[in-house]
């Protein structure tokens, strides 16, 4: 078999008392650890016994690359953060996951900090309420013009829409779905949306979010209500127009593909976001929230939205800090551990 | 644990690019060798190098990171490896 690594790293009977080469045998090792993890023929079992009895060094080095291996399972986590998608997709999805690891990575650098991936310790479902694996889908009938949908804390729901778009609520939203002749319109009275629009020319899809309406014709955005007036616009394919209220007396603001716009009660601001950031605004879907960067105030106050538990800062010091990661939503105890790390005082960040 | 995960993290970036990749198929999407070989255009025997210098330089880098610290830290036992005891059985 080509795929046995032995053949080459075999000592011949004259070299056997020169020190091993450290790196080769550990290559050898570790090239047997993936024909064992893929399944090995009897034939290169006997390869492996035959390598194996060679040298003491090449056992310890095959224990060596065995704990390692299992040490880099970790990283599996990271597959459903960024899925390997098709065949054209590839390259794309491939620099994501490279962006992904640079970013964790540099995150924690600034702070030392990344909030715990998925941990075996049990949750209290009184105080965390984890998102469903997989988001029951609904369904809303043509004849069903107006129709309410919900999510408590902690929830998230998918519905299909007679039209074929799709609307996902995130944790803590309220919607009324009024579609008609003249327009496809959803009233978002509170919490966050995205929205992945059907192309209808004829009757324009149209986001009401308190004062502002947000109008596509076939695109998939995100909406959200933040405190007070202001609403947040992400943009992921196609544009937007953001309509303010007739007495702002304001002109109306586009958003791209790839841009995030602030819409408050005296401006708009609109920002480019980088893949990776809007990649991140849009993971709530996954259930997974990331953070690259902004400050802990920020993050407490964005994760809060997905649970009962409420959490106080107690050391002003650190609310400045910026922090990086990536948390699963209703993980809550991942995410104090995580924490704890932060301040000298484990009480600092407390949930309460 | 969390300086754990960056650690394992930082190790794969030092990684040569193609290295990189085929290491990450296989320990991030789980792979075989014989599709990361599709997937890369490259042969199974070429993929396999990949994939061990890429395990073998991440050990070398984590022993490097740990050196630094051991006068500060003490090691803890890291437990054995699940692949081997299941081989064993």
């Amino acid at each position: 078999m080509t795929m046995s690594p032995s053949n080459s790293d075999r000592p011949p009977n004259n070299l056997v008392h020169l020190p091993p080469n450290t790196r080769r045998v550990r290559e050898a090792a570790a090239a047997w650890i993936v024909c064992l993890e893929e399944g090995m023929s009897e034939q290169q079992m006997s390869e492996l016994k035959t390598w194996l009895a060679a040298d003491a060094a090449h056992r310890a080095a095959l224990i060596k690359m065995a704990e390692q291996w299992d040490a880099f399972d970790a990283l599996s986590e990271l597959a459903e953060i960024l899925p390997l998608k098709t065949e054209s997709e590839r390259t794309n999805r491939f620099a994501m996951a490279g962006a992904a690891i640079a970013a964790v990575a540099v995150g924690a650098l600034a702070v030392g900090l990344y909030f715990a991936f998925g941990r075996s310790g049990g949750i209290d479902p009184a105080t965390a309420l984890p998102l469903a694996a997989n988001p029951p889908a609904q369904s809303i009938s043509a004849a069903d013009s107006t129709r309410t949908l919900h999510t408590d804390v902690g929830q998230h729901l998918t519905a299909k829409m007679p039209d074929g778009s799709s609307i996902s609520l995130n944790t803590n939203t309220t919607l009324t779905v009024q579609f008609s002749q003249e327009q496809r319109l959803v009233i978002l009275e509170r919490g966050e949306a995205s929205f992945s629009v059907a192309h209808d020319t004829a009757r324009p899809f149209r986001v009401k979010a308190g004062d502002r309406i947000v109008q596509a014709v076939g695109t998939v955005f995100n909406v959200r209500r933040e405190t007070g007036p202001n609403v947040r616009v992400t943009v992921t394919e196609g544009v937007v127009k953001v309509i303010d209220r007739p007495e702002a007396k304001r002109e109306d603001v586009f958003v791209r593909a790839g841009q995030l716009a602030e819409i408050g009660a005296a401006s708009a601001s609109i920002q480019r976001v980088d893949p990776s950031r809007l990649d991140a605004a849009q993971a709530w879907q996954r259930g997974v929230l990331i953070y690259q960067g902004e400050t802990l105030e920020d993050v407490i106050a964005d994760v809060s939205r997905y649970t009962a538990v409420r959490f106080e800062i107690e050391d002003d010091s650190i609310r400045q800090r910026r922090v990086g990661g990536v948390f699963r939503t209703g993980d809550v105890d991942g995410l104090l551990l995580a924490l704890r790390g932060l301040s000298a005082s484990s009480r600092a960040v407390r949930a309460m | 644990m969390q300086e754990r995960f960056l650690l394992l993290c930082r190790a794969v970036r030092e990684l040569p690019v193609q290295c990189r990749r085929a290491f990450v198929l296989k320990k991030v999407y789980g792979m075989s060798r014989k599709e990361i070989a599709d997937y890369m255009g490259l042969s199974e025997s070429t993929v396999q190098k990949h994939i061990a210098k890429g395990m073998v330089m991440c050990t070398e880098y984590l022993e490097a990171q740990q050196a630094a610290a051991a006068e500060t830290t003490p090691t803890e036992a890291r437990p054995r490896s699940r692949l081997l005891r299941r081989k064993a059985r």
